[in-house]
């Protein structure tokens, strides 16, 4: 606050004076202004879910599901592209679905 | 017990709860819109319309109050900025420096103290837009003058000497 050897006449002046606006009508009228929510709350989860789940379909095309290479923990040692491309593509494609639809169940909740 | 300024402000960036704001506008209207009387020299459609368009840049850019300062404090500055704007579209006069000869001219007509009201309207129209701010800030809502500096944009100096230049201009023109 100002220090008070400032107030003085102007500022008895301001004090007197009814300064109080009623509200009539303004919040109204400006809630009215304020815009809604333009998608739905399950919306963005399922837009989230099927761009995830088109990717996933994309990435699993390319991924040997059915001829994946045995991984021995001398493979690990020597990391070999042959056999741990085909692993990681696989461990990512199922990864990056689940964290998809925890996070969609999340948005949802 | 009554929701703080702070627990609105945090449901309205949390679920942009259309409630919490709304008690929020019931709050604070009646200080943004007597300050955007005052400046716009009592329009009050003007005001109201300013007034409205500050409650939507604050709904829009509510991630943005940092909450160091008042919630009202925050808002008056984009009252501020909102009459601001307008006053540059309409090239209103408000930013010219009234010479001292026209305010005692004007002193001159009429009982000084016979309408008080109307005779503080009229001679705080006779202020430049920066004097008028900060007469109104400190001298009308209480704020001090680091919170009126941060409304108007300038340094709590520029704040003081257009409080105590308004207040002069103010006692010469109401013979206070």
């Amino acid at each position: 606050m100002n220090p008070p050897d400032e107030i003085d006449a102007i500022d008895e002046l301001f004090r007197q004076q009814e300064n109080r606006v009623e509200d009539d009508g303004f919040t109204a009228r400006v809630m009215e202004g304020i815009p809604r929510q333009r998608r739905r709350a399950w919306v963005n989860p399922v837009l989230l879910l099927f761009a995830a789940g088109l990717c996933s379909v994309l990435a699993a095309f390319w991924v040997p599901w059915t001829n994946l290479p045995a991984v021995r923990p001398a493979d690990l040692l020597s990391p070999s592209g042959a056999i741990l491309l085909p692993w990681t593509l696989a461990v990512t494609v199922i990864g990056s679905l689940i964290w998809t639809a925890m996070a969609a169940v999340l948005r949802l909740e | 017990m009554a929701l703080t300024d702070t627990d609105l402000v945090a449901r309205v960036l949390a679920s942009a709860d259309h409630g919490a704001f709304a008690e929020l506008v019931r709050r604070h209207q009646s200080p943004v819109r007597a300050f955007l009387r005052r400046m716009t020299g009592s329009d009050c459609h003007l005001a109201d319309d300013l007034a409205q368009e500050t409650f939507l840049k604050a709904w829009k850019k509510m991630h943005t109050f940092r909450g160091d300062a008042k919630l009202l404090t925050w808002l008056l500055g984009i009252a501020f900025n909102e009459f601001r704007g307008e006053a540059r579209r309409r090239k209103m006069d408000v930013f010219e420096e009234v010479g001292d000869a026209g305010l005692e001219r004007s002193a001159g007509s009429g009982a000084p103290n016979s309408n008080l009201k109307l005779d503080l309207a009229d001679a705080l129209n006779e202020l430049n837009l920066n004097e008028r701010g900060a007469i109104l800030l400190c001298c009308q809502n209480g704020l001090s003058h680091s919170e009126a500096a941060e409304v108007l944009g300038c340094p709590i100096g520029t704040v003081k000497t257009n409080v105590l230049r308004g207040k002069e201009k103010l006692k010469r023109r109401l013979s206070v």
